[in-house]
């Protein structure tokens, strides 16, 4: 079975990079993407069939990684978020709240599926 | 740029001689007869130096300056009195005056403290800013830069992959290396600022650990080269009492070793025994490499990229800069020998001593 994704990313760039890389994988589809922190729950909110990963990145507009990713597992205690971010400083704080791993950017693709499959499994 | 002065006086002569004196010296100057007089001023401008009389009736001088500080944390308070005492001196600087005189006063004196507290001032601002400077170049390389090396390791690694020419390949590993590199020292230069900033707390940890860790972190970074790395870890625990840190003083070394080793083939040694030192017990930590090795001219000047007129390698990044700081916060030491004396183009070994950690209070 597929595992759906949903990418949040305030870098245009790096969303449509990350969207291209994931896709090429057989086993992963993105469900949707976000790209600031609030839009990432009000999106989360509203999804009749909640995606197997979210990856989250940190420094965004409106709301940031870590705290979209307390209120998303507010919402839903099961979701599975990677949290991904050029500072690794946020680590800590990020595993301690609840997200399944930490991808720290810029992150080669080996290690970036390395990185997905180990949050989703 | 006239400087903005307050007096605050219920006595009459005292405020028309200050502010006569203070005009001569080009202050742009204000008064007011009592506390609360200044406090009506003080919300309509604010002022480089409020100079006020400790006893007034309504508000005291120590109060109107608090006030003022409240508004705009740079203004220098300068209390006057006619009852000097100890204690309201100690009141007075307790709750953020920059000095305290008394009344009457040398003009001399007046002027100077006033000065004084100007350049101070000035000082203060300059440092500010200088912080949100280095702030603002510090996120612009961890945040923007970073995420532009993401973008290009990325489309490069999907380049690799459908590229189907050796030459091809070739170039894009190293242009794949070298945004590696500019991340590693975007890396180096957080965990530096972090040593700087903070003083990390030391604690036990498991040298072997680190070094297994550091070893095969190095090995999976430089997959295009063949690194044979010989460690015999010792059969009994070895403890040493360094920051958290700790392991990039070795991955640094061990990098630097790879990278600078001009062959395929990548050998290096590293060899853990007991060193002391003015009755201090450390382990010395030696990492030998057949690199293109490091002169005598620069022996010491390679750990000290920012200390002026002293040279630096080239290429080396901020990486041994970072190893010297984190070894000196853990009361260690590191150098770097030829590995044949004499000759120093056969390759370096660096020694590292690190002061051992008492397992039992792990």
């Amino acid at each position: 079975m597929t595992d759906t994704i949903f990418l949040v990313e305030d870098d245009p760039n790096i969303l449509v990079l990350f969207r291209m890389m994931i896709e090429r994988n057989n086993g992963y589809r993105i469900l949707d993407t976000a790209t600031d922190g609030q839009n990432a729950i009000e999106k989360y909110k509203k999804f009749t069939k909640k995606p197997d990963l979210v990856i989250m990145d940190h420094r965004m507009p409106l709301k940031n990684g870590i705290e979209a990713t307390m209120e998303i597992l507010e919402l839903d205690e099961n979701a599975r978020i990677l949290f991904a971010s050029a500072d690794v400083s946020v680590k800590e704080k990020a595993l301690e709240i609840g997200a399944v791993g930490f991808l720290q950017k810029p992150a080669p693709m080996d290690v970036l599926f390395a990185g997905i499959e180990k949050a989703l499994h | 740029m006239r400087e903005k002065i307050l007096i605050v006086d219920d006595e009459h002569s005292f405020r028309v001689t200050t502010k006569a004196i203070l005009e001569e010296e080009g202050y742009k100057v204000t008064t007011a007869e009592d506390g609360l007089a200044a406090l009506d001023i003080l919300k309509k401008q604010i002022f480089d130096v409020i100079l006020a009389d400790l006893k007034m009736p309504g508000k005291d001088g120590i109060e109107v300056i608090e006030e003022a500080k409240k508004v705009d944390p740079y203004t220098i308070g300068i209390v006057i009195t006619g009852y000097p005492s100890l204690d309201t001196a100690i009141e007075a600087i307790g709750k953020g005056c920059y000095d305290y005189m008394p009344k009457p006063y040398q003009v001399e004196d007046l002027k100077r403290i006033i000065e004084r507290g100007l350049e101070k001032n000035r000082l203060e601002q300059e440092v500010f800013l200088l912080k949100q400077i280095a702030e603002f170049y510090n996120d612009l390389m961890a945040h923007d830069i970073n995420n532009i090396n993401q973008t290009t390791m990325g489309y490069l690694n999907l380049l690799l992959e459908s590229s189907r020419s050796d030459e091809q390949k070739e170039y894009i590993e190293k242009a794949l290396s070298a945004v590696k590199r500019s991340a590693k020292l975007i890396e180096d230069v957080r965990k530096l600022k972090q040593v700087q900033e903070t003083e990390p707390e030391l604690k036990v940890m498991d040298l072997t650990a680190i070094l297994t860790e550091c070893i095969d972190s190095a090995k999976a970074s430089h997959k295009d080269k063949e690194v044979t790395i010989i460690y015999n870890p010792s059969a009994e625990s070895q403890y040493i009492l360094a920051n958290s840190l700790a392991s990039n003083i070795f991955s640094n070394i061990l990098d630097n070793a790879i990278k600078f080793t001009p062959s395929k083939k990548v050998a290096i040694d590293i060899g853990v025994d007991d060193y002391s030192r003015n009755g201090k017990e450390f382990y010395r930590i030696s990492v030998g490499d057949r690199g293109r090795g490091v002169p005598d001219e620069v022996k010491e000047a390679i750990f000290g990229r920012f200390i002026r007129g002293q040279q630096s390698i080239k290429g080396s990044g901020i990486g041994l800069y970072l190893v010297k700081t984190l070894i000196n916060r853990c009361g260690g030491e590191v150098w770097v020998e030829d590995l044949i004396k004499g000759d120093y183009t056969q390759g370096s070994v660096f020694n590292v001593i690190v002061p051992k950690g008492r397992a039992e209070i792990r």
